[in-house]
């Protein structure tokens, strides 16, 4: 079939993305065209070598000590719940889980950022660590991005 | 990542009743995600024996900021955003000690590089946000919607960031290759 090229197109194809008709069209151009015919040969290629997901088997502990360290950053906020002003409870029992997650994960697994976050002032990023604000996930995916050199 | 009506309405119940402080829901949360999520670690931090720590780091940080869940993208994607970011942090830490390049680790163990490594590496040259795109898309199975919300960016950037990687990794590839390795 004499039609053009369109590497966005082929790839969209490649990835299942395009709608039944287009597809079909594409899939006769591919039969045609060498080019497009390697270059999505090539993709597969790099996928299969380098983006394989791994086979897993997840320890049979994983959910389990999941919920232990959801447990353990309930128990002392419900304590501290008991003896103090209603208005109160909320916002330090926010804080008081975060700061309690910081400091109940072993230090070697420690990842979040929250030395930088600390050092550079930056309020919202203060605020996440601090957990008057809990991040949300496009804060944090915000902040990541803007962080790359 | 798409499941159907019935999953989705079943998985917006334990939502609702996790935000409401029952355990158990949440718990039935951590089982229905935790493989991906392990997985996508594993992925992006190359390494499948940090993936287990990472993604219990994933699933306590989603608990603590549950109530803010809105339900305006589901609740896969949502996790994977957080794990998205989670990976990153930890990448950035680990890229502040130094390792091998590529051409250094082949002169010093030629041939024997595992291919499990020799994959860690050659994502490790991407751009952070192409190495996410292409994990996203390839090992997770997302699709350019999917990616978008998780990346917070349009579909757009999507095709490119894959186009990018894919012209990258497949150029590294060649190189590796013709460099006498795997
Ligand atoms: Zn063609």
């Amino acid at each position: 079939m004499a039609e053009m090229h369109d590497s966005e197109k082929l790839q969209a194809y490649y990835d299942g993305e395009l709608p039944p008709v287009e597809r079909a069209r594409m899939q006769e151009h591919i039969k045609s065209c060498a080019d497009c015919r390697h270059a999505v040969e090539r993709w597969r290629e790099v996928a299969r070598t380098l983006l394989e997901p791994p086979i897993l088997r997840p320890s049979d502990r994983f959910v389990a000590a999941v919920m232990e360290d959801v447990d353990a950053l309930e128990r002392p906020v419900a304590e501290r719940a008991a003896w103090l002003p209603g208005w109160l409870v909320p916002s330090l029992a926010l804080a008081a889980s975060v700061l309690i997650f910081y400091l109940s994960l072993p230090s070697s697994i420690v990842n979040f950022d929250s030395e930088t976050m600390l050092l550079s002032g930056d309020e919202t990023q203060l605020a996440m660590v601090l957990g008057s604000q809990p991040p949300r996930p496009d804060e944090v995916l915000g902040l990541a991005l803007e962080q790359q050199p | 990542m798409t499941s159907n009506p019935t999953e989705e309405a079943e998985e917006l119940d334990l939502i609702r009743a996790a935000q409401a402080g029952r355990r158990s829901a949440f718990e039935a949360l951590v089982r229905r995600h935790h493989v991906r999520i392990i997985q996508l670690c594993g992925s992006l931090l190359g390494n499948q024996a940090e993936a287990e720590d990472a993604a219990q780091e994933v699933f306590l940080k989603a608990y603590v900021s549950l109530t803010r869940f809105e339900g305006d993208a589901a609740f896969g994607t949502w996790l994977h955003r957080i794990a998205v970011n989670h990976c990153l942090d930890l990448l950035r830490k680990r890229a502040r000690r130094k390792t091998d390049s590529l051409d250094e680790l082949v002169e010093r163990e030629g041939r024997a590089i595992e291919a499990a490594d020799l994959a860690a590496r050659l994502l490790a040259t991407l751009p952070e946000e192409q190495r996410v795109a292409i994990t996203l898309r390839e090992t997770q199975g997302l699709n350019y919607e999917e990616i978008a919300k998780v990346m917070d960016c349009t579909v757009d950037s999507v095709k490119g960031r894959l186009k990018r990687a894919r012209e990258t990794l497949e150029k590294s590839l060649r190189h590796f290759l013709s460099a006498g390795g795997v």
